[in-house]
């Protein structure tokens, strides 16, 4: 079971990306447990995750970020610009799991 | 010049706008959202801008108590952001925040008259019209002077806020607190945390309320307001003002940066502060017995605002940041690349309900410079235009009714100021197809070229 949380904005352009991801972890066989949130709120998702991604649009938070991800123990990087743009779920999977080191 | 912007300028904005201060009043602000919608509900049900619906609703007698949900809600914006100003400084620096926001709560509570005059009817205003009301054979009752509350109080309660979270943070940073033996419940101790420092801060703020009152006969609430929050409302509701906040936002899209979160983070509060202002204006003048059509016309003449928060939602970045709509229909039916017709696929939904990261990065726009000029002239042209019109009284002023920012245009339009705003935000949507179009045909024509390359 991949744990993996997207941080944007408001959390919704992400959603998108979210179904996207899901059916290209189910069309490979992967359990996945797949949520979005505002960035805001990283520090309150971050207990049994296990990659923590972020928005190109919010990447300027990225340092900050990566530190309250660190605490917790979470990788955490910012989903590439193209993947993001064109909702490719299995790129943005492969590069969850990649960062998840799973 | 890009590697300039990135590299230098923009980590010099984002270190503020990522200070403490304004990421606690930008999150802070949020707390107070879901009141304002509620509010503005109950505030578009009893003023309805149709005769016959308005009479309905009238006759259920159910008006008063639709206002009362309304000065409940939408009109306590102020105290509430004062609660989630400083909450959202302890929040991030680590600490206990819900001591820090009731604290602040305190502190607001004392910036503002604990007074109202009664002269038969309320005395609005600071102490000097309570005082008047007074002079004139009212009499004076104990009461939370409501005018306060809102958005006249709102730059005091950030005020109030920011410095309740600063001193806050800074005495249990250096542990000065009552310390529990071992043994005692966390929630007993817990409950001691904000006990000295609430101490220093209340007493701190009674001390420069009893100042301005000897010294001025005023509270520090109107101080703030006359002497900061008037000038900086001003400031943000002129053409040229306005406008920046348009070309910036854009601009930061361009190089990836949430161009509306960074911009709002110094507009929100004047575009907050504006909306509950006309609001204010807007419920005096009906309550002088004029009709709500009256009302709306008077605004301009009463002290109103064109730029607010309820303004910026049907304008700013219906269709997404950029008016993007014009550029996903060109997609959707123009494009003959495989590229550009999967990302109209992919932002026609979202593009609805305002909401455009996949064109912004798929087109791509960010960082394209083939894209830059429609991506930055439509939403400064649409929104000069809808100023405009504004000014010169086609579109009415808002008056508190608002929407959440993912209503769709033409529907948000329509609820905000009437049909003029649907019919502008329409001609907009026309209008951005036409200056998208050039640009994205030539985008689409290189994308068929590199595609048949590639086949």
């Amino acid at each position: 079971m991949l744990t993996i949380r997207l941080f944007c904005a408001a959390g919704m352009s992400t959603s998108l990306l979210v179904r996207k991801m899901e059916e290209a972890a189910a069309a490979e066989g992967t359990e996945v447990d797949i949520i979005a949130y505002p960035v805001g709120e990283m520090d309150q998702h971050l207990a049994g995750v296990d990659v923590a991604l972020l928005g190109p649009q919010v990447g300027y938070m990225k340092a900050q970020m990566q530190k309250t991800a660190a605490a917790a123990g979470v990788p955490c990087d910012v989903i590439p610009m193209a993947d993001y743009g064109m909702v490719n779920g299995k790129n943005v999977l492969a590069f969850a799991k990649k960062l998840a080191n799973k | 010049m890009g590697d300039f912007i990135q590299n230098t300028i923009l980590p010099a904005f984002m270190k503020f706008v990522n200070t403490r201060g304004v990421r606690a009043i930008k999150d802070g602000m949020m707390y107070s959202m879901p009141l304002i919608i509620v509010g503005a509900v109950y505030l578009l049900l009893f003023q309805l801008p149709l005769e016959s619906a308005a009479n309905f609703i009238t006759s259920l007698g159910i008006v008063p108590f639709l206002a009362h949900g309304y000065t409940s809600t939408f009109q306590i914006t102020a105290l509430v952001t004062a609660v989630g100003v400083a909450y959202t400084w302890a929040k991030n620096e680590g600490w206990e925040p819900l001591s820090a926001g009731v604290i602040s709560m305190a502190v607001f509570l004392i910036f503002i008259p604990d007074y109202v005059g009664v002269t038969g009817e309320m005395a609005e205003g600071g102490l000097a019209a309570v005082d008047s009301a007074t002079a004139a054979g009212g009499i004076t009752v104990a009461g939370l002077n409501k005018t306060w509350l809102a958005g006249q109080g709102l730059i005091g309660a950030m005020i109030g806020g920011l410095l309740t979270g600063l001193v806050y943070s800074a005495f249990l940073k250096k542990d000065i607190r009552i310390k529990m033996p071992e043994g005692v419940p966390d929630g007993v101790a817990a409950a001691f945390t904000g006990l000295i420092p609430a101490a220093v801060i209340c007493t701190g703020a009674l001390v420069v309320y009893g100042l301005c009152f000897v010294i001025g006969g005023v509270t520090p609430i109107e101080l703030i307001y006359k002497y900061l929050q008037t000038p900086l409302q001003g400031l943000g509701d002129t053409l040229p003002g306005y406008l920046t906040f348009q070309f910036l936002i854009p601009l930061f899209w361009f190089f990836g940066v949430h161009g509306a979160t960074v911009v709002g983070s110094v507009a929100s509060p004047i575009a907050q502060a504006n909306q509950l202002e006309n609001a204010a204006i807007f419920q005096k003048l009906v309550d002088s017995g004029m009709s709500r059509a009256d009302a709306v016309a008077a605004l301009p003449a009463n002290g109103g605002h064109i730029f607010t928060e309820a303004f910026q939602n049907v304008f700013q970045a219906p269709t997404g940041s950029g008016w993007t709509l014009g550029l996903v229909i060109f997609m959707v039916f123009f494009a003959k690349s495989a590229q550009m017709k999967q990302v109209g696929k992919l932002g026609i939904g979202c593009g609805i309900f305002n909401i455009n990261e996949p064109v912004l990065f798929g087109t791509p726009v960010v960082l394209n410079p083939k894209m830059i000029v429609p991506f930055i002239a439509c939403p400064v042209l649409i929104n000069a235009a809808a100023y405009i019109l504004t000014d010169i009284g086609f579109i009415p002023y808002t008056m508190g009714v608002t929407v959440p920012w993912t209503t769709p245009p033409i529907l948000s339009g329509l609820i905000v100021c009437g049909w003029q705003a649907a019919l502008v935000q329409l001609a907009g949507i026309v209008a951005s197809f036409f200056i998208y179009m050039p640009f994205a045909k030539s985008l689409d024509d290189e994308y068929l070229a590199l595609e048949s390359e590639q086949a």
